[in-house]
């Protein structure tokens, strides 16, 4: 019987499956298969087969030894995107049933209020099947009218005779009261047992019914296909010898365990992306630094988190495609800029590169499907991406394609492909600069105060360029660069959010009622982790509140003490506030009544630490690891450029750029403006000159 | 600005609320802020941010009072002046200022907001000159106006030459009641050229409908554009209104002179100049054409909430209906006032009630209440809610259509008229718009909010759409058969075919 | 209420001061300069969305620079 020693980390993406396993030395291997959509198991396990063949075991030996298996998977997030989820109903009070497609009116943000030529907001759930009933709660949760249960139990009966998979309980003010939402919910088991139920006051117990029901309708609707998913690969899994700890990756940058995934599905939106900002705060952590901008590039989009003080950001803020989403998820702000990304002319005759992408399939021209004038297409003229050694060379890429989609572009702007080809990696670096200033400048921070951490295939590529143009004098690529966010997942706690609305003014506020609120938050917090076997002393709580000037739309979240709540932790909690908006927004108004409306604890208990094993040390000349010369365009002139072959570098070389450094899944380009210094894990850090 | 030639310095910033007076505001409630940002001593830009306040003084709160004498009866008037010099706050003009509003605490949380918003480009814009240099950034400016305006002109040359009429009416001017204030537009197309010629609109009114010279131009040429390609949707600046004249009569009543009132201009006749030029145009480019989108029902209600004691003015557009019906799609739902073309979202029904004293009974869309088409109105909706607070003051100053209709487009039919009303002790009583009613203690407020125009027959609409819409229960099965001429099954609701064409054939 | 154009945050102070014969300018440098100055207008509204607390600016949006989806 094998020792479960090993750690496993599955990032089940839109093209492959990434396998990350650590074995009992922190020795790290990558293992690479494709997804199957229509059944991800069976890749899944294609990983697994892998993985077992490189350490010589039998696949159910294989699993057997795993001590801990972490999975992130985009089917919540491909489920919303794709429109293929289940056929929902809405149960919502009477007279209040277009809330969902109301949608406040909001247009689709990427749109321009001057293009009226748009299809109208198609809601996940269509106005037939959102049906009302009589019931009614106030905000002060008093039960105005109880629900009607007969006209309820008619509902369900219809839903199911219309073949209804999925059923969202959504009333008004049920955060402040979920009598009636429980017993609606009840009423949908026993009638139709067989239909997937959520409501909205456990999805998300906050006030602001649109966004409260919008994040349960999108549960609803993601809700039985994770639910089938999961509950089949853990069945897989157990039947083929795991006996570890399955965990999943949710969108708040914790772990979980299955049985709660499928109670809240939507925390599975963004469980795989999630993971990179934990990857950047671990390494950050092995060099001392803890202002970090995580970057990751891959084919379509370019997602960015910043760190300050090794603390990862969140957002209540999210919309997932045309899907509003109001849990709380790890702020990751995302643009279409990525490997695929087409470079096209617009109508004023200049370059634009993205969002639309060639995605992996047909992807870019190199690959031989397509025509499109991609970001790697550039990269492959400008001599940055090896032809030859492109995922250590199981793939060949056709530079000539390349020029050959450029031609049109540089017809167009009477120039050359070579130019072409610079002018779309400079504006796609452009792109992604300016989204990163945007970042930091809500965040009230100067970026060039933050060291760059590089993850995903193109990120390598590209970030020492962005990183020149926005003075960040630093950018780390780790060796495992290409499976970043599968890597982040080995960081991250175990743990779930809980949030409360608490309406009141900080001056006044009830202080039994607030105390009383957190205890609830906290006894059900232990309770959770006590049902998995985790004692109470080794669950750390965090508490937050949502705050705002009396007046105001938005709430800053701020830190609040733990222990029992007096005046003085209120009061510090205002002062606390006072300070994140000033250095938030500019300006802070001292005197001011604040208001407290949300109550929110996180509750994390560490997985067991782990640590990375030192790499062969060697000295500064990097001669040895010199695999080969060639020309590579830099600030519009062609250099004669190193390449180095990543395999054989060593920690303590360094190399001048230009150069290049080609690993079998990534490549590094140090810009002319940047030295690379190899550290002893092997990372790659380039510093600006 | 000429009354500071020489005296603008770094950290100066500038406010102006007036329509007149070198402001060249729309009306009073918008308050903008101008910061002058420098790079190495010299002036390269302005920045603005505007924003509709709170309170701005004037007979009633919210700066909606239909009966006011002149401007000054409307609210406080700020010429150009600074509010803060060289870096500093200038804390007595502020106060002066905050003097002659109502809720002076809150509107000084968005006059910080708004200034912030000010420092925060001036930082950013500091940087983009360090990276690129001042003299790249002009050029890239001057060449992104160029480039926008050549853009635009070829878009004009598009639109057959020709002269092409629009018209549309509020309802009154809230001073002189029941009758109809007219807008009419005139709009010649030669070569790359395009004029808007309002001549022949009424003249300028008593009430507070009428619009200064430069919010008719911004709201012409912002409805000119909805008619331009979309792919240069994200681009319109400077260089769009280069190729485009507006002709407005001195002293008409979409060329206002003091001491006129403007308080519901932006609405009751800033719509009616989108509309004419939008209802001219769809004949110029009937593949563009787009339908009136549903009038504002703007009504502020001014009372005191009992659970505070405090004094509250109720400021929404969530009683507004929906975007009208374009050329290849049904109206955007819910989208509020053609004027702010679908930038004003609405807010949600548990915050309002937080807030205020009201209870909402009903929000939701009504049946048969938008214009049909073969792409149809976005639907109507029906508002109303309790009266838990006080009894007040309502005005439904900016509220519009309850006589004249939005049109519709190629055949496409009008949004219907809409309706206000109090429900007291059972008994509905109408309010009409720009009235100042009073409010008791419980009374019901009834909004039925009309949805968009149609564009296209009504019978070209496909019958599977119809066929949803009446599965939706937004389209009756009546006017399904009686409009659409699509006859459906009263139970399975499937389409009838055979009877479909035999009602589409009659015509 | 807010007008249309009004969005537009920013204009070259004075057309006077353009230099008579003008440098032409690289495409790619005019889409990039352009991009980042939609971005700070983008930012403007943010921070006035985030902090206002009136119901025509915090909600609707009746401001310039416009609205989230926006002219840019």
């Amino acid at each position: 019987m094998a020792r479960k020693s090993k750690r496993v980390c599955v990032d089940v993406g839109g093209t492959f499956t990434d396998c990350l396993v650590m074995d009992e030395n922190g020795l790290l291997e990558k293992f690479k298969a494709s997804t199957t959509p229509s059944d991800p198991t069976v890749g899944f396990m294609n990983a697994m087969t892998k993985a077992a063949r490189h350490y010589r075991v039998d696949v159910n030996d294989f699993l057997a030894q795993i001590e801990v298996l972490v999975h992130g998977t985009t089917l919540a997030t491909n489920t919303v995107l794709t429109g293929r989820g289940a056929k929902t109903a809405m149960l919502t009070t009477k007279n209040f049933r277009d809330i969902l497609e109301l949608r406040r009116a909001i247009k689709p943000v990427t749109v321009s209020l001057y293009n009226l030529f748009i299809p109208p907001n198609q809601p996940l759930v269509p106005r037939a099947r959102r049906i009302g009933v009589t019931e009614r709660t106030l905000y002060t949760g008093q039960l105005d009218t109880p629900l009607d249960e007969a006209e309820t139990a008619k509902v369900v009966e219809k839903f199911k005779k219309d073949g209804v998979e999925s059923i969202a309980v959504c009333f008004l003010h049920s955060y402040a009261n979920p009598a009636n939402e429980r017993r609606a919910a009840e009423i949908c088991r026993s009638v139709a047992p067989e239909i997937f139920v959520t409501t909205s006051h456990e999805t998300l117990p906050v006030w602001r019914e649109f966004e409260r029901f919008n994040t349960t309708v999108v549960g609803a609707y993601v809700g039985p296909r994770v639910a089938s998913y999961l509950t089949n690969l853990d069945g897989v899994l157990k039947r083929s010898g795991f006996k570890g700890t399955f965990l999943m990756m949710l969108a708040n940058g914790l772990v979980q365990n299955v049985a709660e995934c499928i109670r809240h599905p939507v925390f599975l939106l963004h469980s795989g992306p999630a993971a990179a900002p934990s990857a950047a705060v671990y390494l950050g952590k092995h060099l001392g630094e803890d202002n970090l901008l995580s970057v990751d590039m891959g084919g379509t989009s370019f997602d960015i988190c910043m760190v300050n003080k090794g603390e990862i950001p969140t957002t209540t803020e999210h919309w997932e495609g045309e899907q509003r989403v109001a849990i709380k998820m790890v702020d990751i702000t995302s643009i279409g800029a990525g490997g695929g990304s087409i470079g096209k002319i617009d109508t004023l005759g200049l370059l634009r590169v993205g969002p639309e992408s060639a995605g992996a399939d047909p992807g870019p021209a190199c690959y031989g499907k397509a025509s499109h004038a991609t970001v790697t297409d550039a990269n492959l003229v400008l001599g940055y991406v090896p032809s030859d050694y492109f995922l250590g060379g199981e793939m060949s890429l056709d530079a000539q394609a390349s020029r050959k989609a450029m031609k049109p572009l540089a017809d167009t702007l009477k120039t050359g492909d070579v130019e072409v080809a610079e002018a779309i990696f400079r504006t796609v670096n452009a792109n992604m600069a300016d989204k990163i200033a945007e970042v930091s400048t809500k965040r009230g921070r100067d970026v060039r105060d933050c060291v760059m951490i590089a993850g995903g295939g193109g990120g390598p590529i590209h970030a020492g360029f962005i990183a020149d143009s926005l003075g960040i004098r630093k950018v780390v690529v780790p060796p495992v660069a290409a499976l970043y966010s599968a890597f982040g997942m080995f960081a991250m706690d175990i743990g779930q959010d809980y949030a409360r609305s608490f309406v009141g003014r900080a001056g006044s506020i009830d202080l039994k009622a607030i105390n009383r609120v957190f205890a609830d938050m906290e006894a059900e917090a232990l309770k959770s982790f006590a049902t998995h076997g985790i004692s109470a002393k080794k669950v750390t709580l965090k508490r937050t509140l949502d705050m705002r000037y009396l007046g105001q739309f938005h709430e800053v979240e701020v830190d609040m003490a733990s222990g029992k709540l007096g005046d003085k932790q209120i009061q510090g909690a205002v002062e606390a506030f006072g300070r994140k908006h000033k250095e938030l927004f500019t300006f802070m108004m001292p005197g001011r009544s604040v208001e407290i409306l949300t109550l929110r604890l996180k509750a994390t208990t560490p997985k067991t630490p782990f640590v990375l094993p030192a790499a062969k040390k060697g000295g500064a000349d990097a001669r040895k690891a010199l695999k080969r010369r060639r020309p590579c365009r830099f600030n519009g002139k062609t250099v004669d450029t190193p390449i180095y072959d990543g395999e054989k570098i060593l920690a303590g070389n360094r190399i001048a750029g230009p150069a290049i450094i080609e690993e079998t899944t990534t490549t590094v380009v140090i810009p002319p403006s940047y030295v690379c210094a190899v550290d002893k894990y092997k990372n790659y850090i380039l510093t600006r000159r | 600005m000429k009354n500071f030639a020489g005296n603008i310095h770094p950290g100066d910033v500038f406010l102006t609320n007036d329509p007149y007076h070198g402001g060249h505001n729309c009306h009073l409630p918008d308050w903008g802020f101008f910061r002058p940002i420098f790079y190495k001593g010299e002036l390269l830009f302005f920045t603005l941010c505007r924003g509709h306040q709170q309170d701005t003084g004037g007979s009633f709160p919210g700066g909606y009072f239909p009966n006011g004498y002149d401007i000054h009866a409307e609210g406080i008037c700020i010429p150009p002046i600074k509010v803060w010099d060289r870096g500093r706050e200038r804390t007595d003009v502020i106060e002066l200022i905050l003097n002659n509003v109502r809720w002076p605490d809150g509107v000084r949380i968005d006059l910080n907001a708004m200034i912030g918003a000010t420092t925060m480009c001036e930082k950013r814009l500091g940087a983009l000159l360090d990276a690129y240099g001042k003299d790249t950034v002009l050029a890239c400016v001057n060449e992104m106006i160029d480039r926008t305006e050549r853009a635009v002109r070829a878009e004009i040359r598009k639109i057959p030459d020709g002269v092409y009429t629009g018209q549309s009416a509020t309802d009154d001017d809230g001073t002189v009641l029941d009758e109809q204030v007219w807008v009419k537009v005139k709009i010649t197309v030669k070569g790359e050229k395009m004029t808007l010629d309002f001549t022949g609109s009424d003249g300028q009114r008593k009430g507070f409908v009428n619009s200064v010279y430069a919010a008719t131009y911004g709201n012409a040429i912002a409805a000119a554009i909805l008619y331009f390609d979309p792919a240069i949707a994200d681009y319109h600046n400077q260089g769009t209104m280069r190729p485009i004249e507006v002709v407005a009569p001195l002293g008409s009543v979409v060329n206002c002179q003091y001491p006129a009132t403007t308080g519901a201009s932006p609405v009751n006749v800033g719509i009616q100049v989108m509309e004419s030029v939008c209802e001219a145009l769809a004949k110029a480019l009937p593949e563009r054409a787009i339908a009136s989108w549903g009038k504002h029902r703007g009504d502020y209600v001014f009372a005191v909430d009992p659970r505070t004691g405090e004094r509250y003015v109720r400021t929404t557009f969530d009683y507004d209906g929906s975007g009208g019906a374009v050329w290849g799609y049904d109206g955007y739902q819910g989208v509020s006032t053609m004027t702010a073309m679908g930038a004003a979202n609405r807010g949600n029904v548990e915050e309002m009630e937080i807030r205020l004293p009201w209870r909402m009974t009903r929000y939701e869309f009504l049946p048969d209440f938008s214009g049909a088409g073969r792409w149809r109105g976005g639907p109507g909706i029906h508002w109303e809610a309790v009266n838990e607070g006080s009894a007040g003051q309502m005005a439904t100053g900016s509220t519009d259509g309850d006589v004249v209709q939005g049109y519709g487009a190629l055949g496409g039919h009008p949004s219907p008229v809409s309706r206000t009303y109090l429900r007291r002790q059972g008994e509905d009583l109408l309010i009409k718009p720009h009235r100042l009613v009073k409010v008791e203690e419980r009374d019901v407020l009834v909004k039925h909010s009309s949805g968009g125009g149609g564009v296209g027959d009504p019978a070209q609409r496909d019958p599977q759409l119809v066929k949803e819409d009446v599965e939706n229960e937004l389209v009756s099965l009546e006017t399904a058969r009686a409009v659409y001429k699509v006859a459906l099954d009263p139970v399975t609701l499937a389409i009838d075919r055979a009877a479909t064409q035999a009602l589409r054939a009659k015509r | 209420m807010r007008k249309a154009m009004k969005a537009k945050a920013k204009k070259p102070a004075t057309k006077a001061k353009r230099p008579a014969a003008r440098k032409p300018i690289d495409a790619t440098t005019v889409a990039t300069v352009w991009h980042t100055m939609q971005t700070i207008c983008k930012e403007m509204r943010h921070l006035v969305d985030r902090t206002a607390q009136n119901y025509l600016i915090g909600q609707l949006h009746d401001r310039a620079p416009s609205s989230p989806s926006r002219i840019w």
